[in-house]
């Protein structure tokens, strides 16, 4: 099912983001590409950790570990 | 310049001002409370003084590089350092945004407990996704509609608690506890105040740049006009100890009104301007991230990164913690450093490097006589 899922929320990540993506390469501009592609695949990674619920360690948790207080 | 739209000085000082204010009520008045309890009024107005370093600093670097972004002055004129820190700017931006989310998601599952955390998610950044992508015009203009109202309702949401059973005597003794949790008060104040850092985002397209520190104080002295009574309020009502309990202080404070049979129920007025505010603080920080990137990587505009960034912050939203135990943790612990480290320190010790190299240039850019 979590693959079902995964496959559905990146087809809806490249069909939302297609408008946009075929303007950029209408105009020829591949940096813009790479950056949108480069993006979109962290929140590809970061939407699969989320439905196979892999969150540990949280964002906040890491920031924590970092922090000076409450050592 | 990828951006092409001015905003006023009013405008942009309305945008901080919107910004701060539903963090500040939603929840930095717990951490303010638990460390300086009935002493937080005198933290508030302590750490306020001490943010307008930072504030300062960020509007002079405006002046002394006119027409940049911070994110252009520290890519284009501090060599790798300054790149290094531009990422590391970046981050906070993308930490501040998804943190913004995040909030709008805890104080939306309070009453709406079982809709799920991604479709709170999804709703609040369909709308911001469309306002960043319209501009900073677009954004200012909102807010200068919004903000007046907020206020309008704010004030007399006020005025309707003071009847409620409030003891100001709740505020006594004055430094009962010593300096030192006023101290940590004023310091969780000063790095709330840090938030400012993303008006280097946003100052280089105000009208007049010459009154940015102007801009910069008045919306420091408002911010905290508008902060006093929510920090007060619970204090008075509840008594410091419950008060620091509190998931949502004001809100709790809000629930207690009851004008007359018929009007009462004003905790979805409170809902309403959350979410307002949440929308503004969101865009606004949401801006800054895709205006930086844009900047920092010498792209043409922005636009074509605002939908793929929206999927990055909606997932970070949702990974950020696991549970509010956790986010609220993040919020005592990390919150505070992160903001005076990006919104004091490092503003400062650019403003001064800045300062000493680039002080010809400020002259002529500026000199009476020009």
């Amino acid at each position: 099912m979590e693959i079902v899922v995964s496959i559905l929320l990146i087809g809806l990540m490249f069909i939302t983001t297609l408008p946009y993506t075929f303007q950029v390469l209408k105009k020829k501009e591949f940096k813009v590409l790479f950056v949108q592609l480069g993006i979109l695949g962290l929140a590809i990674i970061g939407g699969i950790l989320l439905i196979f619920e892999i969150r540990d360690p949280s964002i906040s948790s890491m920031l924590n570990q970092l922090s000076p207080i409450g050592k | 310049m990828i951006e092409k739209g001015r905003i006023s000085n009013i405008q942009a000082a309305m945008l901080v001002i919107t910004s701060l204010t539903i963090i500040g009520h939603l929840i930095l008045l717990t951490v303010v409370i638990t460390y300086s309890r009935q002493d937080s009024w005198i933290a508030a107005i302590v750490g306020a003084i001490l943010g307008l370093a930072g504030i300062f600093a960020v509007s002079k670097l405006a002046q002394i590089f006119p027409g940049q972004s911070l994110i252009e002055i520290l890519f284009q004129h501090f060599s790798w350092p300054g790149k290094f820190l531009g990422i590391l700017y970046l981050g906070y931006f993308y930490i501040m945004v998804i943190l913004a989310t995040r909030i709008y998601v805890e104080a939306y599952k309070k009453i709406m407990i079982q809709t799920p955390e991604w479709a709170f998610v999804a709703v609040i950044l369909l709308l911001t996704s469309f306002i960043v992508y319209l501009g900073l015009e677009t954004l200012g203009r909102i807010n200068q509609i919004m903000l007046p109202i907020m206020v309008l309702f704010g004030i007399s949401l006020v005025l309707l608690t003071i009847g409620e059973n409030k003891d100001y005597a709740n505020l006594l003794p004055i430094f009962g506890n010593g300096i030192l949790p006023i101290t940590k008060g004023s310091l969780a104040i000063m790095g709330w105040f840090g938030e400012f850092a993303i008006l280097g985002m946003i100052l280089p397209y105000v009208q007049q740049p010459k009154k940015l520190v102007k801009t910069g104080i008045v919306a420091t002295i408002i911010t905290l006009i508008m902060f006093m009574g929510p920090l007060t309020g619970p204090i008075a009502l509840f008594g410091p100890v419950e008060a620091a309990k509190m998931v949502f202080p004001s809100f709790s404070e809000v629930r207690y009104i009851m004008a007359g049979e018929v009007i009462n129920r004003f905790d979805s007025i409170a809902i309403l301007f959350w979410t307002v505010g949440s929308m503004v603080r969101i865009s606004l920080f949401f801006y800054g991230l895709s205006l930086g990137i844009g900047q920092a990587l010498r792209l043409p505009s922005y636009r074509p990164l605002v939908i793929p960034l929206a999927w990055l912050i909606g997932v970070g939203s949702l990974l950020f913690a696991k549970s509010y135990e956790e986010f609220n943790e993040f919020m005592f612990e990390s919150y505070v450093p992160i903001n005076l480290i990006m919104g004091s320190i490092f503003p400062i010790l650019l403003f001064l490097i800045a300062w000493i190299f680039f002080r010809n240039k400020y002259k002529t850019k500026y000199s009476p006589n020009k």
